[in-house]
C-alpha cells in the first residue's frame, strides 16, 4: 500500500490474544503516538483538575480529552482559534480529543429539546437559545483541533426502548454524513462515528453496519455507561466489537471503571474516558486493586501506611493514609495527592492489559485481576458470563 | 543549627547563613530569605513533585501548629518527626504557632494558656502541652512558646500582659528546651512580644536577649483580625527598628506574615533575616499574579517604589473583576466539579476571607486579559511563563478550576525567591 502524505490516524495492532477478542496496537496521531488499550482522562475545560500538563506527560498520558461543550462556552472558539487551537491555549503537546457536546447537552440541560436540525438548548450564560447542529459541533471542534473529534449523535438513556431509539439510531446516521461533509480539518483531525440503539442489539448491529460504510478511520460506541445493566452493557459492546474491522480502533464513550475496562479489552475494545478517577479523588476516594478506599473515614488516622504499599506512585511513595486522612477535602494539595495516585494507577492497569496481550498470558492476567478484585472468588454473573463468551473462564482451575 | 552573621549595617541590613542542621548536614541558606509557607502540613496547591519545577532549593518550611493539632496524636504515635509524617523530610522544618493568613472571630483568653485557632475549633494550650508536642514533632528549628496574640488594635493592658505572660514562660520554656535530648539540638528561636508599644517592645527584647538562642521572632505584630498587609508601614516600622536594637546582633531575626514587598525592602535593612512566603500564596489563592519589578538599581534605596513590569509601558492596573467575586476554589457551574469540594482555602480558615488588593500584583480574573496570550511576564523563567498564558489562567479562573492557584503559586514563589535572591545581590555591594 501507497503511503500516504499525511494521515491523520494510523492504527497499528501489535499483538492479539490468542484466546479472547484483546488486541493491543499502537494509533498514530498528528500529535503523539497513542499505545492502545488506553484510558484517557478528561480534562473538561482544557484542564485536568489541578494537574499540570508535564505532570500527565510525566505519569505517562498520551492522550487526554476535552469536552467541546464547555470549551465552546468557555473560552469559546475564536479565542481558541486565535491561540492556535486548544493544544497550544493548554500547553499539551500530546494528542488530544474531544467530544461532540452532545452528550452534555442532553445530560447537563434538561430542557434541551432533539430535532433533526440539532439540539436546541438554552445557554447557562446568557438568555438566548443556542442551536447545536452537527455542522456548528465540527465547526467548533476544527477550532479546538483535537486529533480525534466526535461526530453530533443522538443521544437517548441506554434504558430507553421503542420508536425514539429507532429515530435516534437512524438520525446518528445522518448527523454523522452531515459531520463528514462539514469538517474541513481532515489532514490533522479524524472524525469517529459513534454506535447508537440504546440496549437494543439489533438497532446497534443496524447502526454498526451503517456507521461501517463511511470512510472513517476509527468508531465509537455510545450510549453505554449510562444505568443500564451490566448483562446488558456487555452484550451491546460485543454486537459492535465482533463485526467492526480489525484493522481500526474502538472506543467505549465513558466507562473507566477499571473492571468494565478489562472486560471491555477482553471483548475487543481500545480506548476509554471516564471522569470517575479524578472526579472520586475529590472526594477523597484512593483506587486500589480491591477497590475504593476513603480517606475521610476515622479508621485511616492512625494508618501509617501508603494508599497501596505496593504502587511506585508520586503520593504512595511520600505520604500516609494517616497524613490523607487529615487533609482530604480540606487542602487542595489533597486533591492534587489523590489525582496523581488514581491516574497513576489508571495507567498502570493499562499497561499491565497492553504487556500481558503482548506476551500471550492476557487470560491470566483478568483471572489474577478479577481475583484480587474479587478475593471471596465469588464473580459477578455478568463478569463470568461476558468472559466465556471470549473464552476465558475465572475458575479454570477446576474445569476447563 | 548555626546562623552566620557575614556582614551588617545598622541602617543597610545584614548577610549571613543558616546552616549545621544536625539532620540535613548538606543545607545552608544565605539570608536574608525565606522560610515555606504551609498550612496543614502543605503548601496550598502544591505537590512535592510540582514544588521541584520550582525550585530544588532547600528552604525551610515554616509548620504553623494551629493547622496540624488535628494530627499531633497521630504523629505521637507515628514516633518519626512531622516533616516525615508530612512526607517532606528533605525539608528543614521550622515549627510556630500560629498560620500568618489564617482567618477567625475574636476570641477570649484565658489566663497562663495560650490559644490556638484550629481546623476544629478553639484550643487553649499551657507551654508544657506545647513542648510535649515539639518533642514528639522534632522540628529542626521552633518558636517558644508565647502570649503574642496582640496587633495594632491590642490596650495596652492586653499587650502588657502579653509580655509578662510570655516573659514568665520563657524562664521555664528554656529549661525544658536545655534538660530535653530530643529538643536542646533544635534551633530554638525566642517569641520576643509587645504589639505596638515601644517601651514593652524593649523589655521582652531586653529579657530574650539574656537567653542563647538561635534567634528571634518579633511576634505579636498582627492577628488574624488584621493582616500584615492591612498594618500601616510606619507603625510596624517603628517598632521593629526598636525591638532590633535590644537583639543580639549574631542571631536570627525572623518576621512572619504577608508584608508587601516595599515593606519587606524596609524590614530587609532593619535587620531581619527571615521571611515567610505568606504574601505570594495569599495572591495566588485570589487570583494574582506578582508583577513586580524588583530588577532596579535602587532596590535598597529608602524612597523606593517598586512598579509593576510593563507598567512603564503604559500598563495600569485596575482592580475591576467582572463578576466581582475572586473566589477562585468555588465549585459551581460545570457538571464535572463537585459541590462538596469545600468552597474557599481561605473560607477554611474561618470565617473572615482574606483580601490582597495590591499594586504589586494583577488579578486575573480583569476581563483585559480574556484574549490576552502573553505570559504573566516577559522574561521569568518560570514553568508558568514558559508554558503558559494570561488568557489561559484568566479562563481558568473563569471556570473556577484548581489548576489556576497552581500556576499562579508557581510564579509567586518563583518570583519571591527571585526578589530574595536580588535583595542579597544588593545587600553584598552595598554593605
Amino acid at each position: 500500500m501507497a503511503q500516504a502524505a499525511k494521515s491523520s490516524l494510523k492504527f497499528t495492532i501489535l499483538a492479539e490474544c490468542n484466546t479472547s477478542l484483546a488486541r493491543t496496537g499502537v494509533m498514530n496521531l498528528p500529535h503523539h503516538a497513542v499505545e492502545t488499550p488506553v484510558f484517557m482522562p478528561v480534562g473538561t475545560q482544557g484542564t485536568l483538575k489541578g494537574i499540570l500538563p508535564d505532570q500527565l506527560e510525566e505519569l505517562g498520558y498520551q492522550i487526554i480529552l476535552g469536552n467541546t461543550y464547555h470549551l465552546g462556552m468557555r473560552p469559546g472558539p475564536d479565542l481558541l482559534k486565535k491561540a492556535g487551537g486548544l493544544h497550544k491555549f493548554m500547553g499539551w503537546d500530546r494528542a488530544l480529543l474531544t467530544d461532540s457536546g452532545g452528550f452534555q447537552m442532553v445530560s447537563l440541560l434538561k430542557l434541551a429539546e432533539i430535532t433533526e436540525d440539532g439540539v436546541k438548548f438554552k445557554s447557562p450564560y446568557g438568555a438566548d437559545d443556542c442551536m447545536l447542529t452537527p455542522e456548528e459541533s465540527i465547526r467548533i471542534q476544527n477550532a479546538i483541533g483535537a486529533d480525534i473529534i466526535m461526530q453530533l449523535d443522538d443521544v437517548v438513556e441506554s434504558t430507553l426502548s421503542g420508536p425514539r431509539v429507532e429515530e435516534s439510531t437512524y438520525r446518528t446516521s445522518r448527523w454523522l454524513d452531515r459531520c463528514l461533509s462539514a469538517h474541513e480539518r481532515p489532514d490533522d483531525q479524524t472524525i469517529f462515528p459513534i454506535v447508537q440503539g440504546a440496549s437494543d442489539p439489533d438497532l446497534r448491529l443496524i447502526s454498526t453496519r451503517m456507521h461501517m460504510e463511511k470512510d472513517v478511520k476509527g468508531f465509537a460506541l455510545g450510549g453505554l455507561s449510562g444505568g443500564e445493566a451490566k448483562s446488558v452493557f456487555w452484550k451491546m459492546v460485543l454486537v459492535s466489537t465482533k463485526i467492526l474491522p480489525k484493522d481500526k480502533p474502538r472506543y467505549i464513550m465513558g466507562v473507566g471503571f477499571a473492571t468494565d475496562i478489562v472486560i471491555c479489552c477482553a471483548l475487543g475494545a481500545d480506548m476509554f474516558d471516564c471522569v470517575f478517577p479524578t472526579r472520586t479523588a475529590r472526594f477523597g476516594c484512593a483506587l486500589t486493586a480491591s477497590g475504593q478506599m476513603n480517606l475521610r473515614q476515622k479508621k485511616y488516622k492512625f494508618d501509617f501506611q501508603p494508599i497501596d504499599s505496593e504502587c511506585e506512585c508520586l503520593t504512595c511513595k511520600r505520604h500516609t493514609r494517616a497524613y490523607l486522612n487529615s487533609i482530604v477535602t480540606v487542602q487542595p494539595t489533597a486533591c492534587h495527592l489523590l489525582t496523581i495516585h488514581n491516574l497513576y494507577f489508571q495507567m498502570s492497569l493499562m499497561r499491565s492489559i497492553r504487556q500481558s496481550i503482548k506476551d500471550q498470558r492476557f487470560p491470566e492476567f483478568v483471572r489474577s485481576y478479577m481475583n484480587k478484585a474479587y478475593p471471596s472468588g465469588k464473580f459477578p454473573h455478568w463478569i463470568l458470563k461476558s468472559l466465556r463468551t471470549v473464552n476465558i473462564d475465572l475458575s479454570s482451575d477446576s474445569k476447563s | 543549627m548555626k546562623f552566620k552573621l557575614h556582614q551588617f549595617n545598622k541602617l543597610r541590613g545584614r548577610l549571613g547563613s543558616l546552616s549545621d542542621v544536625e539532620r540535613l548536614p548538606d543545607f545552608s541558606m544565605d539570608t536574608p530569605n525565606i522560610f515555606l509557607y504551609t498550612t496543614a502540613g502543605c503548601i496550598p496547591n502544591l505537590t512535592y513533585d510540582v514544588l521541584q519545577k520550582i525550585t530544588t532549593n532547600v528552604f525551610p518550611m515554616q509548620y504553623p501548629l494551629n493547622t496540624l493539632y488535628r494530627i499531633t496524636e497521630a504523629i505521637k504515635l507515628y514516633k518519626k518527626a512531622l516533616h516525615s509524617f508530612v512526607g517532606q523530610p528533605e525539608y528543614v522544618s521550622y515549627c510556630c504557632i500560629q498560620d500568618p493568613l489564617y482567618s477567625f472571630p475574636r476570641r477570649k483568653h484565658k489566663l497562663e494558656l495560650f490559644t490556638l485557632n484550629t481546623i476544629g475549633g478553639i484550643e487553649f494550650i499551657s507551654y508544657e502541652k506545647y513542648m510535649e508536642i515539639m518533642e514528639d514533632f522534632q522540628p529542626d528549628i521552633y518558636v517558644s512558646p508565647s502570649d503574642c496574640d496582640t496587633s495594632i488594635f491590642s490596650s495596652t493592658k492586653r499587650t502588657c500582659n502579653s509580655v509578662n505572660i510570655t516573659n514568665r514562660w520563657f524562664e521555664n520554656v528554656y529549661k525544658i528546651h536545655e534538660s530535653s535530648p530530643i529538643l536542646k539540638n533544635k534551633g530554638l528561636i525566642a517569641a520576643v512580644a509587645g504589639g505596638y508599644d515601644l517601651m514593652l517592645r524593649e523589655r521582652c527584647a531586653k529579657y530574650m536577649s539574656e537567653f542563647p538562642v538561635l534567634g528571634y521572632l518579633i511576634d505579636g505584630l498582627f492577628t488574624d483580625e488584621i493582616a500584615a498587609h492591612e498594618v500601616p508601614i510606619d507603625s510596624v516600622m517603628k517598632i521593629i527598628s526598636h525591638t532590633v536594637n535590644f537583639l543580639p546582633e549574631e542571631r536570627l531575626r525572623i518576621v512572619h506574615g504577608s508584608w508587601d514587598p516595599e515593606t519587606v525592602l524596609k524590614m530587609v535593612k532593619s535587620g531581619i533575616d527571615i521571611f515567610d512566603t505568606s504574601f505570594p500564596i495569599l495572591n495566588a489563592e485570589n487570583g494574582r499574579a506578582l508583577l513586580f519589578n524588583f530588577d532596579v538599581p535602587n532596590l535598597l534605596d529608602d524612597d523606593v517604589k517598586l512598579r509593576l513590569h510593563g507598567e512603564e509601558n503604559g500598563v495600569k492596573e485596575e482592580t475591576s473583576i467582572e463578576n466581582g467575586d475572586s473566589d477562585i476554589v468555588d465549585q459551581q457551574g460545570s457538571g464535572d466539579n463537585p459541590k462538596k469540594f469545600k468552597s474557599s482555602t481561605s473560607a477554611n480558615r474561618g470565617n473572615t476571607k482574606i483580601k490582597c488588593e495590591n499594586r504589586f500584583s494583577i488579578a486575573l480574573k480583569d476581563t483585559r486579559y480574556f484574549d490576552d496570550l502573553t505570559p504573566l511576564m516577559e522574561n521569568c523563567s518560570c514553568l508558568t511563563c514558559e508554558k503558559h498564558t494570561k488568557a489561559y489562567i484568566h479562563h481558568l479562573l473563569c471556570t473556577n478550576e484548581l489548576l489556576a492557584p497552581v500556576l499562579l503559586t508557581i510564579h509567586n514563589l518563583h518570583h519571591y525567591i527571585e526578589f530574595f535572591r536580588k535583595i542579597r545581590e544588593h545587600l553584598k555591594k552595598q554593605l
